[in-house]
C-alpha cells in the first residue's frame, strides 16, 4: 500500500496540476513541492519498515491485471530498489525545489516533473516486467517535455534525438523482454518468478540474443560508450532540474535494469558474457574521464564524468556477474559497490548538474572560460562546487568514494588488470574537476561578473542537504549498506 | 577511544571557523594551539592507557585505529610541531583568509593523525587522500593568483596518481585475505605480496617527494608560509616514509623492497641536495632539502632500521619547521623570496641565532640530534657495501653545502641589527631552536637504543671522522658561496629538477591532453556520426518512400488491376457462340495439355 502511494500521489498531484484549477505560478511550485514531499517522507517510512534480514522483495502489492497473459500491478522492494528510489525521491524534492525560469509555464513544468518522478519511482518499485517496461517508456514522455519546453540551445532538436535514440533502447528492452516472456511456462510478466526460473538457462543462441537485446536497451539508456552521444546533446540543451534528473534518476534506470533484469533472469548467460561487458564498462570509465576532460563546457564536462562513473557502476554488476559462484566475498564487494555508486552519483552529479543551472541563470554560458576568479564574489557558490566537485572525484569522506572503493577492490578479485587499468579514471577526473575550479573561481575575474550574485537560500539549502547526504554516507554507510548488503548477497548467490 | 584523537581537530576545525572569522590575532593563536595541545594531551592519554578504536562500516568492512611505539613518536611530533606554526601563522599569516588557513591547519594535523592512527589499508587510503585534499586547498590558499591554484592542482594530481599505488595494495590484500587490517598483511604471499610493496613503495615515494615524483614539492611552496612548514616537517610529505616504517615487517618479506628503498632514498638525497644547492630562491632551497632528508629517512628504512627513520624525521621537523618560519619573516621584509634581495637586508638577531641551530641540524653538526641520526643512517647504509656509506656521506655533504648556502645567505651575520620588539611571530622559530637543542641528548651513549627499545647501528670511526671532514668542508664551501654569489655555480637543469617536470609535462601532460581534445572532437564527428547516418538514411528512405515507393506500391496493385481488365475483355470476346470456334480451342487446350505433359516427361 505504501507503494502504490508512493507512485499514486505524483501522478495525482500532476493530473491536479495539469486539468485542475489554474493555479499561479508561486502556488504551483509550492504545490509541486508538498507532493513530491510526500513519496520521500513514504520511502523513508518504507525504509524502517523494511527488514534486511526478511525475505528478498518486501511490502509486496500483487494485483491480477490480465490474468490471461499473466500481467500483474506488482509492486515490492529490495533494498537495492529502496536505496535507489530513495536516493530518486530525494532528488526530485531537490529539482522541484530549485529556483528555475518555467516561462511562464510553472503548472506545466511542474506537472511534468511530478509525472515523471511517478515513472521513476514505478521503475524502481516494480516488480512486474511489463510494468517496468511501461514506466520505462512513460520517463521518456516526461523527460521529452521537459527538455523541448523548457530547454535553451536547441531544445526540440535535443529532445527529440533523446526520445529517439532511447526509444531504440527500450525497443531492444521489449524484444528482449517478450524473448524472455515467451520461454515461461506458464506465461508471467512476474519478475519474482522469473528471477526464480532462470528460464533461459542452457538455451545457448536464443539466450544469447535476449540477453544482447537487455545490455544493448539498457547500455542505451545508462549510457555505455559508444551508445552515449544523446547524451551530452540533452544535458546542454535541458533545463538544470531537468538535468539534474537525467543524470541522477534517468541513467539509474539503465543500471538499475540491468541489475534487476539480464544479471538477475539470465544469470548463467550473463556470466559467460559479463567479461565482454566489464571491457565495455571500462572503455566507457576512461574514455568518458578523457573526453571529459577536452570539454570547454561546464555541462557537457559534467554529462561525460556521468558516462565515466555509470561506467564504475557497470563494472561492478559485470564483476558481480561473471560467475555463478565462487569469489563471493569479492563479487559482493563489487555489486555493493554498484549500488552505492548509483546513489552517490545521483546526489553528487545531480548537485553538480544544479550549480551548473545556477551558472547558467547567473551567466547565460557554460562556456568554462568565460568565468574566473568566483570564489571571493561567491563564496557560498565556490564551497559548495568545490565539495561536489571533490565528491565527485571519490575523495574519502564522501559517498563517491565508498562506491569506488568497493567497486575497485571487487573488480581486483575477478579482473585484476581491469581494476588496475580503471584506477586511472579517478586521477583522469581529479584533473578534469581541479582544472574546471581553477578555472571557475580562481585567478582574476573578469570585469562583466562584477556584480555575478552568490546563491540564494534555496539553492544553497538544496545543494547543502544533496552535499551532506554524500558526506553522512561517506562517513557513516552503514546506514545504506545494511539494507543494500543482505540483498546483494541474495542477488550474487551467497546466501 | 583513540577516534577522538583525529575526530577532535577535524570537527573543531569547522565549529572553530565561524569564531575565528571575526577573532582577534590573540585569540586565534591561543585557541589554535591550544586545539593542538588537545591532541598531545590525547596521545599522552592514549599511550599510558592503551586505547584502540574501531568503526564498522558494514558486516565486512572495519575501520580500524591502533597505536604502536613508532606511531607515537610520529603521532606526538604532529601536534607538537603544529603549536608553534598555527601561533606562527595567526601572528603572521595575512588577515584576510586567515580563519581558513587556521581551520585547514587543524584539519591538517587531525587528517594526519588518522593517517598515523589507522590499522588497517581502507582507513589509511581516507587519510592518506584527505591530507592530500588539505594540502590541495593549503597551497590553493592564495587563489586570486592562478599560478598558486595550477601549481596545487599540480602537487595533488602527482600525489594521487601515487595514491593509486595504495588503491591496488589495498585490494592485492583484501583479495588474498578478506580483510585490509595491517594484522593480516603478513598471510600474504606470491604475486599478491609483490603487488602490494609495489604499490606502497609507489604511494609513499610520492607522497615523500622521492625521485621522479620530488618536483611537486617545488609546486607545493606556493602555499602560506606556515602551510609550507607544516607540510615539509610534519604532515603530508613524512606520511610516505611513516608508512614503510610502520609496514617494514611485512614489506621486507620481499627481497627487493631493501635495495630499492636504498637506490630511490640515496638517489633522491644526492640529486635532490645538487637541486637545492643550485636554488637561486631560498624557499624552493628547503623544498629541496626536504626530499633530500627524507631520501636519508628512506635508506634508514631500506637498510632495516625503521626506527631510526623515525628519529631523523623528529629532529628534521624540529629543524625544517623554524627555518620555513625565519625564512617566510625574512623573506616577508625583503619582499622576495630570492637569495639576491635577502642578501641586502637586515635581519633581527634572535631570529638568526634560532635559525643559526635549525640549519646546523639540518646540515647534521655536531652535537646536534641531527647529526647522529645522520651519521647512524650513515652506518646503516655501510651495511649494505662501503660504497653505500660514502655516497651517503656525500648526500650529508650536500647537506652541509646547502644548509650554509642558506644561512649565509638569509642571517650572515654581518647584516645582524638588534630589535627590542618582542614579536609572537618569532617566539614559535625560538620555541624550536630550543627543542633543536634539546635533541643533542641522542648523542648520550647507548641512549637512544635503551629508550626507544630498538637496535641502532653501530658507529664505525672512519664514517664519523670522514662525515666531520665533509660537513665542515660543505659548510665552508655553502658559506663561501652565499658571500660570493658570482661564484657560485648556476645550472639551469638543476635548478628545474633535471628537467623533471619538462619530462613529464611532454611525456604525459600534453599527451594527455592533446588525446582528450582529440577525443572529444572526434565524439561529436566519428561516434555521433553512426547516430546521425542512422538517421539521415531513415529520412532518405522516407523521401523515397514518399515518391518512387509510394508510386511503385500504389502502380503494382493498380496496374495489376488494369492488366485483368484488359484481359477480361480479351476473355469476353472468345465467346462467339459459333461452335467451331469452341472446338478449335478444345483441341488447340488439347495439344497445349499435351505439349505440357510431354515437355514434363522429357526432363
Amino acid at each position: 500500500m505504501i507503494l502504490t502511494a508512493t507512485v499514486a500521489i505524483p501522478l495525482a498531484g500532476a493530473l491536479f496540476l495539469a486539468f485542475g484549477p489554474r493555479l499561479p505560478d508561486p502556488i504551483a511550485r509550492r504545490f509541486a513541492l508538498a507532493t513530491a514531499i510526500a513519496p520521500l517522507l513514504l520511502l523513508i517510512g518504507a525504509w524502517f519498515r523494511f527488514d534486511p534480514a526478511g525475505p528478498q522483495f518486501q511490502l509486496v502489492l500483487d494485483v491480477p491485471w490480465v490474468p490471461s497473459l499473466g500481467m500483474g500491478f506488482r509492486l515490492g522492494v529490495d533494498g537495492i530498489a529502496l536505496a535507489v528510489a530513495g536516493m530518486s525521491a530525494l532528488l526530485f524534492v531537490g529539482a522541484i525545489a530549485y529556483p528555475v525560469d518555467t516561462r511562464g509555464m510553472a503548472r506545466q513544468y511542474y506537472a511534468w516533473m511530478l509525472f515523471l518522478e511517478m515513472a521513476s519511482l514505478g521503475l524502481f518499485l516494480a516488480l512486474d516486467l511489463l510494468l517496468f517496461y511501461v514506466f520505462f517508456d512513460l520517463s521518456l514522455v516526461g523527460m521529452y517535455f521537459l527538455i523541448g519546453r523548457w530547454g535553451h540551445g536547441k531544445p526540440r532538436f535535443a529532445a527529440l534525438k533523446f526520445f529517439i535514440y532511447t526509444l531504440v533502447g527500450s525497443l531492444a528492452l521489449l524484444l528482449g523482454i517478450l524473448g524472455l516472456y515467451l520461454a515461461t511456462e506458464p506465461a508471467t510478466f512476474d519478475m519474482r518468478v522469473l528471477i526464480e526460473q532462470q528460464v533461459l538457462a542452457g538455451s545457448g543462441a536464443l539466450a544469447g540474443l535476449v540477453l544482447l537485446c537487455f545490455v544493448i536497451g539498457f547500455a542505451i539508456k545508462t549510457p555505455l560508450v559508444p551508445f552515449h552521444t544523446w547524451l551530452p546533446r540533452a544535458h546542454v540543451d535541458a533545463p538544470a532540474p531537468a538535468s539534474a534528473l537525467l543524470a541522477g534518476v534517468l541513467l539509474k534506470m539503465g543500471t538499475y535494469g540491468l541489475l534487476r533484469i539480464p544479471f538477475s533472469m539470465m544469470r548463467e548467460t550473463f556470466a559467460v558474457w559479463a567479461p565482454w561487458l566489464a571491457v565495455t564498462a571500462l572503455v566507457s570509465i576512461v574514455y568518458g574521464a578523457l573526453v571529459a576532460l577536452g570539454q570547454a563546457d561546464l555541462k557537457r564536462r559534467i554529462a561525460y564524468t556521468s558516462i565515466n562513473h555509470m561506467g564504475y557502476t557497470v563494472l561492478g554488476i559485470a564483476v558481480a556477474g561473471a560467475m555463478l559462484e565462487g569469489n563471493e566475498a569479492a563479487r559482493q564487494l563489487a555489486l555493493t559497490g554498484a549500488v552505492l555508486e548509483m546513489v552517490a552519483h545521483g546526489l553528487i552529479t545531480g548537485s553538480l548538474f544544479l550549480v551548473a543551472g545556477s551558472f547558467w541563470q547567473r551567466g547565460e554560458t557554460y562556456e568554462i572560460d568565460a568565468y574566473g576568479g568566483l570564489a571571493a564574489q561567491a563564496p557560498r557558490l565556490a564551497l559548495l562546487t568545490i565539495v561536489a566537485a571533490f565528491a565527485s572525484f571519490g575523495l574519502p569522506g564522501m559517498a563517491g568514494f565508498v562506491a569506488e572503493l568497493h567497486i575497485f577492490v571487487g573488480t581486483f578479485g575477478v579482473y585484476p588488470w581491469l581494476a588496475a587499468i580503471g584506477l586511472l579514471g579517478i586521477v583522469i577526473t581529479a584533473a578534469l574537476f581541479l582544472q574546471m575550479l581553477q578555472q571557475l573561481f580562481f585567478g582574476r575575474r573578469p570585469r562583466r561578473w562584477a556584480d555575478f550574485p552568490d546563491l540564494d537560500f534555496n539553492e544553497s539549502l538544496v545543494l547543502g542537504v544533496l552535499l551532506a547526504l554524500t558526506i553522512v554516507i561517506g562517513v557513516y554507510p552503514g546506514f545504506l549498506l545494511d539494507a543494500i548488503v543482505p540483498s546483494v548477497r541474495w542477488l550474487i548467490g551467497a546466501g | 577511544m583513540l577516534w577522538l584523537i583525529p575526530i577532535l581537530p577535524l570537527l573543531l576545525s569547522v565549529l572553530l571557523y565561524g569564531w575565528w572569522r571575526n577573532a582577534g590575532r590573540a585569540a586565534l593563536a591561543v585557541s589554535a594551539g591550544l586545539v593542538s595541545l588537545a591532541v598531545v594531551g590525547l596521545l599522552v592519554a592514549a599511550g599510558l592507557s592503551d586505547w584502540s578504536g574501531a568503526y564498522r562500516w558494514s558486516e565486512t568492512l572495519t575501520l580500524q585505529l591502533g597505536l604502536s611505539g613508532m606511531g607515537l613518536i610520529f603521532a606526538l611530533t604532529v601536534p607538537a610541531v603544529a603549536i608553534p606554526i598555527v601561533v606562527y601563522a595567526a601572528a603572521h599569516e595575512q588577515r584576510q583568509g586567515l580563519a581558513r588557513l587556521l581551520a585547514l591547519l587543524t584539519a591538517f594535523v587531525g587528517a594526519m593523525e588518522l593517517l598515523l592512527l589507522a590499522r588497517d589499508l581502507l582507513t589509511l587510503i581516507i587519510a592518506w587522500e584527505l591530507v592530500g585534499a588539505i594540502s590541495w586547498a593549503l597551497i590553493a590558499h592564495q587563489g586570486s593568483d592562478r599560478r598558486r591554484v595550477v601549481h596545487a592542482n599540480w602537487a595533488f594530481l602527482v600525489t594521487r596518481f601515487g595514491d593509486l599505488g595504495l588503491y591496488i595494495a589495498a585490494a592485492a590484500a583484501y583479495s588474498r585475505t578478506g580483510s585490509f587490517a595491517y594484522s593480516e598483511l603478513a598471510q600474504l604471499d606470491g604475486a599478491s605480496l609483490h603487488i602490494l610493496v609495489a604499490g606502497i613503495v609507489l604511494a609513499c615515494a610520492s607522497k615523500s617527494a622521492q625521485l621522479p615524483f620530488s618536483p611537486w614539492l617545488f609546486a607545493a611552496m606556493s602555499g602560506p608560509t606556515s602551510a609550507s612548514a607544516l607540510l615539509h616537517s610534519a604532515t603530508m610529505v613524512p606520511a610516505g616514509v611513516y608508512l614503510i616504517a610502520q609496514l617494514h615487517g611485512e614489506l621486507a618479506e620481499v627481497a627487493w623492497f631493501g635495495p630499492l628503498a636504498l637506490v630511490l632514498g640515496l638517489s633522491t638525497a644526492l640529486a635532490a641536495g645538487l637541486v637545492a644547492l643550485a636554488q637561486p630562491r631560498a624557499k624552493r632551497l628547503l623544498a629541496a632539502s626536504t626530499s633530500a632528508q627524507l631520501g636519508l629517512m628512506w635508506i634508514a628504512v631500506g637498510a632495516g632500521y625503521p626506527m631510526l627513520a623515525a628519529l631523523h624525521f623528529v629532529v628534521h621537523a624540529l629543524a625544517k619547521a623554524p627555518l620555513f618560519l625565519a625564512v617566510g619573516v625574512a623573506a616577508e621584509q625583503a619582499g622576495s623570496g630570492r637569495f639576491q634581495r635577502l642578501r641586502r637586508h637586515k635581519v633581527s638577531t634572535g631570529l638568526a641565532l634560532a635559525s643559526l641551530v635549525a640549519a646546523l641540524a639540518i646540515a647534521g653538526m655536531f652535537p646536534l640530534g641531527g647529526a647522529w641520526t645522520k651519521e647512524a643512517i650513515v652506518s646503516a647504509a655501510g651495511h649494505f657495501s662501503v660504497w653505500v656509506a660514502i655516497l651517503t656521506l656525500l648526500a650529508g655533504g650536500l647537506s652541509a653545502a646547502y644548509a650554509a648556502r642558506l644561512y649565509f645567505s638569509v642571517f650572515d651575520w654581518t647584516r645582524w641589527s638588534h630589535s627590542a620588539q618582542l614579536r609572537l611571530e618569532r617566539a614559535p622559530v625560538h620555541g624550536f631552536a630550543i627543542a633543536s637543542l634539546a635533541t643533542a641528548v641522542l648523542w648520550l651513549p647507548a641512549f637512544p637504543a635503551a629508550w626507544l627499545d630498538a637496535a641502532m647501528p653501530a658507529f664505525k670511526a672512519w664514517e664519523l671522522t670522514a662525515s666531520f671532514a665533509l660537513v665542515v668542508s660543505g659548510s665552508v664551501l655553502g658559506a663561501w658561496w652565499a658571500r660570493h654569489p658570482a661564484a657560485a655555480f648556476r645550472s639551469h637543469l638543476l635548478i628545474n629538477w633535471f628537467g623533471i617536470p619538462a619530462i613529464a609535462q611532454s611525456l604525459c601532460v600534453a599527451p594527455i591532453r592533446v588525446l582528450s581534445t582529440r577525443l572529444a572532437r572526434g565524439d561529436d564527428a566519428v561516434v555521433d556520426a553512426g547516430v546521425r547516418w542512422t538517421s539521415r538514411l531513415t529520412t532518405w528512405l522516407a523521401r523515397h518512400g514518399r515518391g518512387a515507393g509510394e508510386w511503385l506500391f500504389d502502380e503494382i496493385p493498380q496496374g495489376l488491376a488494369g492488366l485483368s481488365g484488359t484481359a477480361s475483355r480479351y476473355v469476353t470476346g472468345l465467346q462467339t457462340g459459333m461452335v467451331h470456334h469452341y472446338y478449335l480451342m478444345i483441341a488447340v487446350g488439347f495439344l497445349t495439355v499435351m505439349i505440357i505433359l510431354a515437355a514434363g516427361e522429357l526432363f
